[in-house]
């Protein structure tokens, strides 16, 4: 079983450890191979995406299992670990071909951590421009690759990695269309659902942030760092089941016995969800050295809980066979600009099972949906979204009113119609409960009327883009 | 009310409650029974429009033939954006929305459908029924076989925004449903013109129906399949249309 490392922990001792000196001559060597050779560099990157219109499937190799990231959907987490599998195994076996040790696995880079705010820089060995033998740093992504400051050395922002909308989540998966932790019920699925929360945030968030490859799915995986970003995410999953309090994976057969193949001829490995829940196990066989939630997160995430708390009928369960009731939606498309976008919500009055109670009685929980954002051109990688702000104040001096992050990872992918995608767009979908709950208490909560607020949370310059979101919805449960 | 709001498992439902909560949860069931409808329909009048070419019969069958074959067949592959279109809507809007975006989607299906229907009945009378089963098995090959079929697949699965309420509300809806149906149209026309053409069989239909479903739903349709049901369909439904049209030519000629 392979313990998979904390890369700042490593580099914290030496930027150049043994398992981060033998990924980069590996990756050297992977970046040589030809783009149809399955354990090649663009060939695992293709598996995740790759344009259909820029390279046709004819030319693709033969059964190659190209373009099938599993982003908006329940399988984005298993897909994602049976990927980072099938490349640690590809990696591994590279290393030992080098001379390298024959039990190299993948380090992970947990950027969230509040103790170490370090960590939310890009690892050193990252960043350098040689290897300590002199070559060229094949973890160096230049130009177009990556945001430039990011291979200065600058943070990821601290709500770019937060973890206490996702460690909040108490379910994996519900239905109609709201997001919970792992995405919704989705089959096949390369776009089109509503993004699970861990995958809105961090996760996308450190996609755009970092830029460049790591801004699309058709380029990420050609980033060094991309894996260890996705090794953190498939941590943050154990983490968040190691939270317990009812918290589990779904059990439907739908998920379990769904079975993915990545690569192709001979290094090829096909593997269902149900294979891959226990990591310690055959075939997977390796741990994380952390799987624990830092205390200052731990509290934050109890803090949301808290605020998030049923409004009314507490004492009741939320009827989870039921989906949410839409109460209210915003009657045009909206472009994103370069400053602040208001959009205004009617609210109407809910008529819903949920609702079968008293005139006037309070929803249990208040959910805020941002439909359909397409765009081929982004003026801003992320985008903060809160409610209520009264007219003309700056949104981010109203931390208790944000909802949510828009951030922009997919947007182009997504908005294309082609061989695997439908041109939906994203959807995300926050839990608004606290923030509603809050304004109740403040006298400032109007029933009929939403306002909300789209924020470009970006500090770089101005840029002319396309970004439209399709509707803003408010949902009751 | 309280038998409403209490938590599945914790209370033991009565047959009633039990259906109205399955009714909200799925508000698109009864799209679901409709196209189980249009199979039994498909199932008792499969064989009846062999050798009724130009009579007024003939023509309220076919009218009748159009209708059933693109309810069983094709609102099996609209039910996710059915459930949107229902789940994007206020409640009280919900079934109407459905109805909104089914007028969209049927009314250019029926179309469609109506246009391959009528193809099919000038041609049997000047090449012959078998011909027109070979045209229609060969043209559902072909496009099955085709890289633009693969390519739009992925476009039946499109969500969109829909506005909330007013005819603006329903006219999104029906567009919805006039998109989503040219989507399908560019998937699944030549696979309906094969239907038209083996209509006589309803097993042969049933194995056009899974290349449709699994086209729709499967992560990977794989086109050496659904071409290898197509000629099994074909085959199937030449065997079975030998007797068939043989009794109608007998009888036709009886008649003059």
């Amino acid at each position: 079983v392979h313990e998979r490392h904390d890369i700042w922990e490593l580099s914290e001792a030496d930027p150049w450890d043994p398992t981060i000196e033998w990924y980069a001559r590996a990756v050297a060597a992977l970046q040589e191979k030809g783009f149809s050779d399955p354990t090649g560099w663009r060939y695992l990157a293709a598996i995740h995406g790759t344009d259909d219109n820029e390279l046709p499937r004819s030319l693709w190799p033969r059964g190659a299992t190209w373009d099938e990231c599993q982003h908006f959907s329940w399988f984005f987490l298993p897909w994602h670990r049976i990927y980072l599998h099938y490349f640690e195994q590809v990696v591994r076996r590279t290393v030992a071909d080098l001379g390298g040790p024959d039990d190299w696995a993948l380090p992970y880079w947990d950027y969230s951590d509040p103790n170490r705010p370090d960590v939310r820089k890009l690892p050193p060995a990252f960043r350098e421009q040689r290897t300590p033998s002199g070559d060229p740093n094949s973890l160096l992504v230049e130009r177009t690759g990556r945001v430039p400051s990011v291979n200065e050395g600058a943070k990821l922002w601290r709500r770019d990695v937060s973890l206490d909308a996702a460690m909040a989540e108490q379910f994996f998966t519900g239905p109609g269309g709201i997001a919970e932790f792992g995405g919704p019920a989705t089959g096949w699925n390369h776009a089109g659902g509503t993004i699970g929360t861990l995958e809105g945030t961090p996760h996308g968030n450190v996609h755009v942030r970092v830029g460049g490859f790591m801004g699309g799915f058709d380029t990420a995986g050609l980033d060094p760092v991309f894996w260890l970003h996705h090794a953190n995410i498939d941590r943050l999953w154990e983490v968040w089941l190691g939270q317990q309090g009812g918290r589990a994976n779904p059990t439907q057969n739908g998920w379990l016995n769904a079975w993915f193949k990545i690569g192709s001829g001979a290094s090829a490995v096909t593997l269902r969800v149900r294979d891959v829940l226990d990591t310690r196990q055959p075939p997977l066989e390796y741990f994380y050295s952390n799987v624990s939630l830092p205390e200052p997160v731990r509290d934050a995430v109890i803090a949301t809980l808290d605020a998030a708390a049923p409004l009314s009928r507490e004492e009741e369960p939320m009827p989870r066979d039921i989906s949410p009731e839409m109460v209210g939606a915003s009657e045009e498309s909206v472009a994103l600009a370069a400053t602040p976008t208001e959009v205004e919500v009617e609210v109407g009055a809910p008529a819903g099972p949920a609702f079968f109670g008293d005139a006037g009685d309070q929803p249990r929980k208040v959910y805020l949906k941002v439909e359909n954002i397409v765009g081929t051109e982004l003026t801003a990688p992320n985008y903060l979204v809160h409610v209520d702000v009264p007219p003309g104040e700056d949104p981010t001096e109203y931390e208790d009113r944000l909802a949510g992050q828009v951030p922009m990872f997919g947007v182009r992918e997504s908005s294309r119609p082609d061989d695997e995608h439908g041109g939906s767009g994203l959807t995300f979908s926050f839990d608004i409960t606290g923030v509603v709950r809050r304004l109740r208490d403040t006298g400032e909560w109007d029933p009929e009327r939403l306002r909300v607020t789209f924020t470009p949370d970006d500090a770089g310059e101005e840029k002319e883009g396309d970004v439209s979101v399709g509707r803003v919805s408010l949902f009751y449960a | 009310m309280a038998e409403n709001l209490a938590t599945p498992g914790a209370t033991r439902y009565g047959i009633r409650t039990r259906l109205r909560r399955f009714g909200w949860r799925y508000p698109e069931w009864w799209v679901v029974a409709a196209a189980a409808a249009g199979w039994v329909g498909m199932a008792l009048t499969s064989h009846s429009h062999t050798g009724h070419t130009g009579t007024e019969s003939g023509h309220l069958g076919c009218a009748l033939e159009v209708v059933v074959m693109v309810t069983a067949m094709m609102l099996p592959l609209a039910v996710a954006n059915v459930r949107h279109v229902a789940l994007s809507s206020f409640w009280r809007r919900r079934h109407r929305a459905i109805v909104a975006f089914l007028v969209g989607f049927l009314g250019l299906w029926m179309l469609v459908q109506a246009g391959i229907v009528l193809t099919r009945e000038l041609l049997t009378p000047l090449v012959g029924w078998v011909t027109v089963l070979v045209a229609g098995t060969a043209a559902a090959v072909s496009w099955e076989l085709s890289p633009i079929k693969r390519r739009r697949l992925r476009r039946g699965h499109r969500t969109v925004a829909l506005a909330p309420r007013g005819w603006r509300a329903d006219s999104d809806c029906a567009r919805y449903g006039v998109t989503t149906a040219l989507a399908c149209v560019t998937t699944c026309w030549a696979l309906m013109a094969a239907s038209a053409a083996l209509s006589h069989s309803l097993v042969a239909m049933a194995l056009i129906f899974g290349v449709q479903l699994n086209g729709r739903y499967q992560r990977r349709p794989s086109p050496l399949l659904a071409t290898l049901a197509v000629l099994t369909a074909g085959l199937l439904s030449l065997v079975m249309g030998l007797p068939l049209h043989h009794h109608a030519d007998v009888a036709l000629r009886g008649v003059g």
